[in-house]
């Protein structure tokens, strides 16, 4: 019992996110011992359960930098988002120039103390996040102002967006239209978000021109072929035909756990294409549960905008929680052929070090404001009850 | 404070307008979920539906060596390289579609010319072809000049090369032992030793996931990325110089004859290792292969090559001595209602035990043992010592398909148990053995009585590694007295000095043995008479190292033991006999046998060859080469050993080397070897220096 009240009492801030976090590890444990069995097979010498333990690893890394994450006052983000922007605009300048190519695109640098690659666009894409937050906070009482406010913050967005772009488009997109979201919600005027969707719109097309004179530059090919499959052809091309297999072969209560035949087809079935993977298995109840929790995080994130009285707080909870849930919906929304391939994982689900690591994190700063909000409430009722009783 | 909560509500306004349209794709995103699940579900999982299957991919087979080391089947890896012209990009394929067939031409100018690749290659990507066959039997070194051309060398999602790798067995010194060695056959029961220790050789094999896309099975992932675990190596007893000998002397006598089939099988005496193992089979065109093994699995009646267990029994039970008075009877006597005589007439009424073995008298050998054996309890006895000598079990050989003998049973076989049973017994009959089963009781009596297990296989290697490791065994300590043992050695080289052998004697080797002829077809009377003879017996005669049986299978024209089987057991004493050094140091010590002697001329072989040759001879010789293939000249009173390196893509130069070498070497390059004549190779039908893939090459020689 008392274990459970030490939990209880350690764990503040909104515990449904909690939970919502447990289940989709839970989720991944699952969906990837299932979608690596072929490849553990024949890549581990039939060690098929290497990647679960790798994977386990990972998400219980995770939980640890997350924990680390609400523990430290969300104030404090603000204090450091500056300098983490100038870091991670050089790490992607490193990554560009020097970067490790992984599956045909340069993404990763080499961490030098420990023999593994990072994605640098794992690390830009929360601190990016945090320092618009800060920036619409500190400029809330002249925010519909063109040149104080919106060019000011625009500037960085797009420096960094045009950094990850080349190399990955997607995340590039995500990223700018998670900043976009939030500039709405932080009362940027209409007329400038309208302006960022034209600037983003221009931008697309400079890479896709220096890309055609450079090929080497920009990955342009891949993301015009992407495009033709999704537009020209109703079926999908080879992957997407797989995945719909995978989802019809699910019915409604799946063919059971680690009983999917459609892994041996799928490429990267432990990362584009894992929610294919999990509504073979486990059917549409599985499907919807998935789809479910990631809607559930963002009611719950809602909530604790809705309650917090600070404006810093309240739009970093949403600004990470928006890009959380924008690159699932992304993820899955690829698998049923509702977009185009985008190469974006499903968060905290999918097979991946670093992304898990980031993503926890996120989601470390989101609670860490949940209990700054649960704590101001406490305070608030606490001073109410004061002043009634005072009253009475 | 109203500007503030102007300024929430503001904010909280256009949270809830981005939460609304969020709320909207998903539930846009799960009414696709449902439609590719349900409402275009049966769709989906129809074309889901394809076909499956594991497919086995065989590791590397572990290879089988003989007793020096050299291989006697051996695996070699082969290539072939399919194309998934699906995954290509239409500028990559046309810019380099036209130097990819110029150089598929150039790489087999038999095939496709550079426009019918071309054109093959199109029609093949027009049709989606995703597993299009290039090319197939590729040796290692061919694969790699493959997929380095253009297209290909590409990665396998821009380039669509897909390799497969397959083995397929060689036995470098082809026909030699190579029933023993055996077959490894997919569809069929493996044989000899490739059978009996497949689960060594094979490895562990790994499966594939195939998926049927008419008309071909095409692998679900990457074939290169499976690495199976290779298969362990065989080392075997066989002494491929003594298999040579004795394989070169039994086809011999096999030919001369018109056998229908002939056995050799040479064992070390110390040991049981089988240092030579040849079965040979007519093949109905003249010609004799290696079909079936009749040393372990072709059960007969062995005639009088079965007198010495006879006479071993009879005096390792007291019932005679050598000197022991027979009753011999002019080669006639009726036993019961059957008539019994000698194989040759000579006239004599009695003599000794002595006298009946080495002329192999049927009558006398019978009498003595129906006298002692042949009453109640006394036919137990002779099952008894039967039983001693080992001749009621298999000897397990490390083969498949050895045959239990057969023997009668007085007590069990009691309705099949005549009063001739014994009597006939006696002199090897109404009792089946296989070669292998005589030969062990003769190798045991060479080793005075010490009864080894014969094998084949001295260790099983995973690399450089010992898996396992099979020292000799002993079966039985002593299985008679040593008088008895030492008896039945002076009858065997008596048979050789004075009796039925006598005309195989030679001045330089001695050896000790039995003849033996046995009448096959007897029953049928009407028949012409058919015999198989055969020859048992150790050498040399004092302190013997190897054992030996030769048996040929209904010969034509002669057919007695001493006549047909005698000159191949003898030829084969000769020949191990000076290829053997340590058989006969005696003859060459102290004096140089060639000391004026002019030089050989210029012979290409296998290096410890000559050396051998040359110390025995006593010429001096400079060795100037660590590589095995050499080349030796006569150079200022000495032999030159100098390097003869084989390239591995090139037909080498042959002439000047012996048959078994030059085969040996052109088929461990992958070619095909057509050879006339004996001796030396004179010349040979492709010039050196010629590329060598799978082709026929003729050896003339002589």
């Amino acid at each position: 019992m008392s274990g459970i009240t030490t939990i209880h009492e350690n764990l503040k801030g909104d515990k449904a996110i909690w939970l919502i976090v447990a289940l989709l590890s839970l989720a991944s444990l699952l969906a990837v011992y299932s979608a690596t069995g072929s490849m553990a097979y024949k890549m581990r010498g039939g060690d098929t359960e290497y990647y679960l333990f790798q994977q386990a690893f990972f998400l219980l890394a995770g939980m640890g930098a997350m924990y680390g994450a609400y523990r430290l006052d969300y104030m404090q983000y603000s204090k450091f988002a500056p300098l983490l922007l100038l870091v991670a605009g050089l790490a992607l300048l490193w990554t560009l120039g020097f970067g490790t190519e992984v599956n045909e695109a340069k993404r990763w640098i080499a961490l030098p103390w420990i023999d593994k690659t990072i994605q640098t666009s794992d690390f830009a894409k929360p601190v990016l996040i945090i320092w618009v937050a800060r920036a619409l906070a500190v400029k809330q009482d002249y925010i519909k102002d063109f040149k104080q406010a919106f060019l000011p913050i625009i500037m960085p967005v797009v420096i960094i967006c045009f950094l990850i772009a080349p190399e990955d488009l997607s995340t590039a997109a995500l990223l700018f239209v998670t900043c976009l979201l939030m500039m709405f919600i932080g009362r940027i005027s209409f007329k400038f978000v309208f302006l960022l969707i034209i600037t983003g719109i221009i931008g697309l097309s400079i890479l896709v021109m220096i890309g055609s004179v450079f090929p080497d530059l920009v990955r342009v090919d891949t993301w015009i072929s992407r495009i033709n499959d999704f537009m020209y052809n109703t079926d999908g091309g080879y992957q997407l035909q797989q995945s719909k297999i995978a989802i019809a072969s699910g019915e409604i209560t799946g063919v059971g756990p680690g009983n999917s035949m459609q892994r041996n087809f799928l490429p990267f079935a432990y990362a584009d294409f894992i929610y294919a993977i999990i509504v073979e298995e486990y059917g549409l109840i599985g499907g919807f549960t998935i789809l479910g929790l990631y809607s559930w995080l963002l009611f719950r994130c809602t909530r604790i905008v809705t309650r917090c009285p600070k404006t810093f707080g309240a739009i970093l909870a949403m600004g990470l929680c928006l890009n959380i849930v924008i690159q699932a919906f992304a993820n899955i929304a690829v698998s049923v052929q509702l977009v185009p391939a985008t190469g974006l994982t499903l968060p905290l689900v999918s097979m991946g070090g670093t992304s898990i690591l980031f993503t926890c994190i996120s989601l470390g700063i989101i609670l860490s404001v949940s209990r700054y909000v649960e704590e101001a409430q406490y305070k608030q009722a606490t001073i109410e009850k004061m002043e009634n009783a005072s009253i009475n | 404070m109203r500007l503030l909560m102007k300024k929430k509500s503001e904010l909280l306004v256009r949270l809830y307008m981005v939460v609304g349209a969020f709320a909207l794709v998903a539930v846009l995103i799960f009414y696709r979920v449902v439609k590719v699940n349900v409402f275009e579900g049966d769709k989906w999982r129809e074309k889901g539906n394809v076909h499956v299957k594991w497919r086995p991919i065989e590791a590397d087979r572990g290879d089988i060596y003989a007793m020096d080391g050299s291989p006697l089947a051996t695996s070699q890896p082969f290539f072939e390289i399919r194309m998934d012209l699906q995954v290509l990009k239409d500028k990559l394929f046309k810019s380099k579609v036209d130097s990819l067939a110029y150089r598929l031409n150039k790489m087999f100018p038999a095939g496709k010319t550079k426009f019918q690749w071309k054109s093959f290659l199109q029609t093949q990507r027009s049709k989606g072809n995703k597993y299009c066959l290039i090319a197939k039997d590729l040796t290692i070194a061919q694969k790699e000049t493959v997929v380095g051309f253009p297209v290909l060398r590409n990665s396998k999602y821009k380039g669509g090369a897909i390799v497969d790798r397959y083995f397929k067995r060689r036995k470098p010194f082809r026909e030699l032992a190579s029933r023993t060695i055996g077959v490894d056959r997919e569809n069929a029961d493996k044989i000899g030793l490739e059978g009996y220790f497949d689960k060594f050789l094979k490895g562990a094999n790994e499966k594939r996931l195939m998926k049927f896309i008419p008309p071909d099975w095409i692998p679900v992932y990457d074939p290169s990325e499976f690495e199976p675990q290779s298969g362990d190596d065989i080392y075997t007893t066989i002494d491929i110089d003594i298999q040579d000998i004795a394989h070169t002397e039994l086809e011999a006598a096999l030919v001369k004859y018109e056998a229908e089939a002939g056995t050799v099988v040479v064992m070390e005496v110390a040991t049981g290792a089988i240092r030579a193992i040849s079965n040979l089979s007519a093949d109905g065109k003249g010609n004799y292969r290696e079909f079936y093994n009749h040393a372990i699995g072709r059960l007969s009646e062995p005639g009088s090559t079965f007198k010495l267990a006879t006479v071993l029994a009879l005096m390792d039970d007291n019932y005679a001595q050598l000197d022991s008075k027979v009753d011999f009877n002019k080669g006639k006597m009726k036993f019961y209602d059957q008539t019994m005589y000698d194989s040759e007439w000579h006239g004599i009424e009695t003599a000794d035990l002595r006298k009946a073995f080495e002329i192999s008298s049927n009558v006398g050998i019978a009498n003595l043992a129906n006298q002692h054996y042949n009453k109640a309890g006394g036919n137990t006895n002779f099952i008894r010592a039967l039983k001693r000598f080992g001749l009621l079990d298999p000897t397990g050989i490390e083969l498949i398909g050895e045959k239990h003998p057969y023997v009668k049973d007085p007590v069990k076989d009691k309705k099949e148990w005549f009063g001739t049973t014994i009597p006939w017994m006696a002199h090897g009959y109404e009792l089946m053995f296989t070669p292998l089963q005589i030969l062990n009781l003769y190798s045991t009596v060479a080793n005075d009585g010490k009864m080894m297990k014969p094998y084949l296989v001295s260790k099983i290697k995973q690399g450089d590694k010992l898996i396992k490791d099979f020292p000799p065994r002993v079966i039985s300590e002593k299985i008679a007295s040593s008088n008895a043992i030492q008896g039945a050695q002076n009858l065997l080289e008596g048979v050789v000095i004075r009796g039925t052998g006598r005309k195989l004697r030679s001045e330089y080797f001695g050896f000790a043995g039995k003849t033996g002829t046995t009448r096959i077809n007897y029953a049928k009377k009407e028949e012409e008479k058919k015999y198989n003879a055969s020859f048992a017996g150790y050498f040399p005669a004092k302190n013997p190292k190897y054992s030996m049986m030769v048996v040929v299978y209904t010969p034509h024209g002669k057919y007695y033991g001493g006549s047909v089987a005698g000159p191949v057991f003898r030829n084969v004493v000769e020949k191990v006999h000076n290829l053997k050094l340590d058989l006969n140091k005696a003859i060459n010590q102290g004096f140089q046998l060639v000391a004026a002697a002019n030089l050989p001329k210029r012979r290409i072989g296998y290096k410890k060859d000559f050396e051998k040759v040359f110390e025995y001879v006593g010429i001096e010789y400079k060795n100037k080469s660590k590589s095995n293939w050499v080349a030796v000249d006569p150079f200022d009173n000495k032999m030159l050993i100098d390097k003869k390196s084989i390239i591995k893509s090139e037909v080498p130069d042959v002439r000047g080397m012996g048959a078994r070498d030059a085969v040996y070497v052109l088929e461990s390059l992958g070619l095909l070897v057509e050879l006339e004549g004996e001796g030396q190779v004179r010349r040979q039908s492709i010039n050196p220096g010629a590329n060598a893939t799978e082709q026929k090459i003729k050896i003339y020689l002589d």
